[in-house]
C-alpha cells in the first residue's frame, strides 16, 4: 500500500525561519482554559509557539528568508537549480502560486519548474518525493520550500485548536547524489474523512461571503469563523492512533530495517504525548524521537524540517545518519512517511525572521 | 489498582462527576485534548501503558478501567 522508491538523491542542505513573536501558552491560554491550562500544556507539549501577524508576514516570507540563509550558508549557486517546489496551504495568493514568486525573489533561473503542493501536515515527505523525483530526472538540485502560517486561520476562541498552532518557513536543497541510497516512502490517504480537518469557506465550493468572517458558536462548542480551521479532534486522534504506527511499521519493514536500527524518528509535531504513544507502539526509544513542539508549536508540515534544524543540527552536519524516518500526518486525512540515510547535510539552523 | 483512585483521577482531569457507568458522550469536557491528558495521567499515576491503537476504543469509564486492569496483568 502506498509504496514508492527513489534512488540517487539526497538532502544536501536545510534551514528554517520562525517569526520573532513568541506566545507563552500558560499566559495566553489562561482565559480560555482556566486552571486546565497547565495540564493541557503538559499533555500537548506546546508551551511556546511563534506566530506572525496576519497580512504582514506570510509563509512565503518565512520560507524565502530561510532559503536566503541556506544559500549563504551552503554557498549554493542560484543558477544551478532545476526547480522550486513550495509545500503550503497558506499561499500569498490563490493564483499564481508561491513557487513562481520565489523564483523571482530568490533570483533562480527562469528555466525551472515552479509549483506548489497543498497537503497540510503530512506535506514534507510528499515534497521530498516531488523534489527528489525532479532532481533525479534533471540531474540538478531542487529547492524545496515548506512553510505555513496556520495561526492565521485558528480561532483564539476554539478550545480544540487555540493552543496548538505556530508559524514557520523552511528551505531544503534536494540534490542528485549517487551515494544517496534508497528513499523508501509510504503514503496513505483517507478522503472519506476529509471533513475532520477542514476550513469550510474561502475556496471555490464555498466562496468568501458576508458570513465568512463572522464568529459564531458552532455545534461542537467551538467559537470560530467559517474561514477558520475546524478540527474534529477525536476523529483526527483516532486516525493517528489507528494508522500512523501501522504505516511506520510497514515502512520500517519495507526499508529492510528494524526498530532497533532506526537512528531517528522525526514525527510531525502535533501533540507531544501522542508522539510518545506512537513511538512506544513502533518500539523506537523516546530518546531517538526529537521534539521541538515546546519551542515552536505545531506549524503543520514545516514541523518535520524545523525539528531537523532545531534538534539534529550537529548530527546532520557531523554524522552519517544511517537510518532516519520522517513522517507527517493530518488533513486529508493523509499520511506521508519516508525512510532514508543521510550523509553530511549543510544545516544552517533556525532563524528569527528580521 | 484501586477503582476508586482511578475514578478520582478521571474525575479530576475531566472536572466532572463520574462513576463506572459514565459514557464519554455524556461528559461535555471529555474532548480530544482531555482524552489524551486522561491517558497520560492514568499511565503516569498507575504505571500502566495503554497501547495507542486501543485508545480510540475508550468511549466510557468502564472500558478505560478494563484496559488499565488488562495492562496491569
Amino acid at each position: 500500500m502506498g509504496a514508492a522508491f527513489l534512488e540517487g538523491v539526497t538532502i544536501d542542505g536545510i534551514s528554517a525561519c520562525v517569526p520573532k513573536t513568541e506566545i507563552d501558552n500558560l499566559t495566553f491560554g489562561r482565559e480560555l482554559y482556566g486552571d486546565d491550562i497547565e495540564g493541557l500544556v503538559r499533555t500537548t507539549g506546546v508551551s511556546k509557539r511563534r506566530v506572525s501577524k496576519e497580512g504582514e508576514i506570510t509563509a512565503l516570507d518565512l520560507s524565502v528568508y530561510a532559503a536566503r540563509k541556506l544559500f549563504e550558508y551552503g554557498n549554493y549557486s542560484r543558477g544551478d537549480f532545476s526547480g522550486v517546489i513550495f509545500v503550503t496551504q497558506t499561499p500569498d495568493n490563490l493564483m499564481p502560486n508561491n513557487a513562481t514568486y520565489c523564483q523571482e525573489l530568490l533570483g533562480l533561473s527562469e528555466e525551472i519548474a515552479a509549483f506548489d503542493i497543498n497537503i497540510a501536515c503530512s506535506g514534507y515527505p510528499f515534497g521530498l518525493f516531488a523534489a527528489g523525483s525532479l532532481a533525479k530526472s534533471t540531474g540538478k538540485p531542487v529547492l524545496l520550500l515548506d512553510g505555513e502560517t496556520n495561526s492565521h486561520y485558528v480561532s483564539p476562541k476554539d478550545k480544540v485548536t487555540a493552543l496548538l498552532f505556530g508559524d514557520a518557513g523552511t528551505a531544503s536543497v534536494v540534490s542528485p547524489n549517487a551515494s544517496g541510497g534508497i528513499w523508501t516512502f509510504d503514503f496513505e490517504t483517507i478522503g472519506s474523512k476529509r471533513s475532520a480537518l477542514i476550513i469550510p469557506d474561502g475556496g471555490y465550493r464555498n466562496r468568501i461571503n458576508k458570513y465568512s468572517s463572522q464568529y459564531k458558536q458552532c455545534e461542537d462548542g467551538g467559537f470560530r469563523r467559517p474561514i477558520d480551521m475546524y478540527m474534529n479532534g477525536m476523529d483526527v486522534y483516532n486516525f493517528v492512533a489507528k494508522n500512523v504506527p501501522k504505516r511506520i511499521k510497514a515502512l520500517i519493514e519495507r526499508a529492510n530495517e528494524s526498530s532497533a536500527s532506526i537512528d531517528w524518528l522525526v514525527l510531525h509535531q502535533a501533540n507531544e504525548y501522542m508522539l510518545k504513544q506512537v513511538a512506544r507502539s513502533v518500539k523506537i526509544p523516546w530518546e531517538r524521537v526529537p521534539i521541538s513542539i515546546g519551542k515552536y508549536g505545531n506549524s503543520s508540515s514545516p514541523t518535520v524540517p524545523i525539528t531537523l534544524c532545531s534538534e539534529l543540527k550537529d548530527e546532520l552536519e557531523n554524522a552519517n545518519i544511517k537510518s532516519i524516518i520522517m513522517a507527517g500526518f493530518g488533513a486529508g486525512l493523509s499520511i506521508g512517511a519516508v525512510h532514508m540515510k543521510l550523509g553530511s547535510v549543510k544545516c544552517a539552523g533556525v532563524f528569527d525572521y528580521e | 489498582m484501586k477503582t476508586s483512585e482511578v475514578l478520582k483521577t478521571i474525575g479530576d482531569v475531566l472536572k466532572a462527576e463520574i462513576d463506572e457507568y459514565t459514557m464519554k458522550i455524556d461528559v461535555p469536557s471529555w474532548d480530544s485534548l482531555k482524552h489524551i491528558q486522561l491517558i497520560m495521567e492514568v499511565e503516569e499515576k498507575f504505571g500502566v501503558e495503554i497501547p495507542i491503537e486501543k485508545v480510540p476504543d475508550i468511549d466510557s469509564v468502564s472500558i478505560l478501567l478494563k484496559l488499565i486492569e488488562a495492562e496491569e496483568g
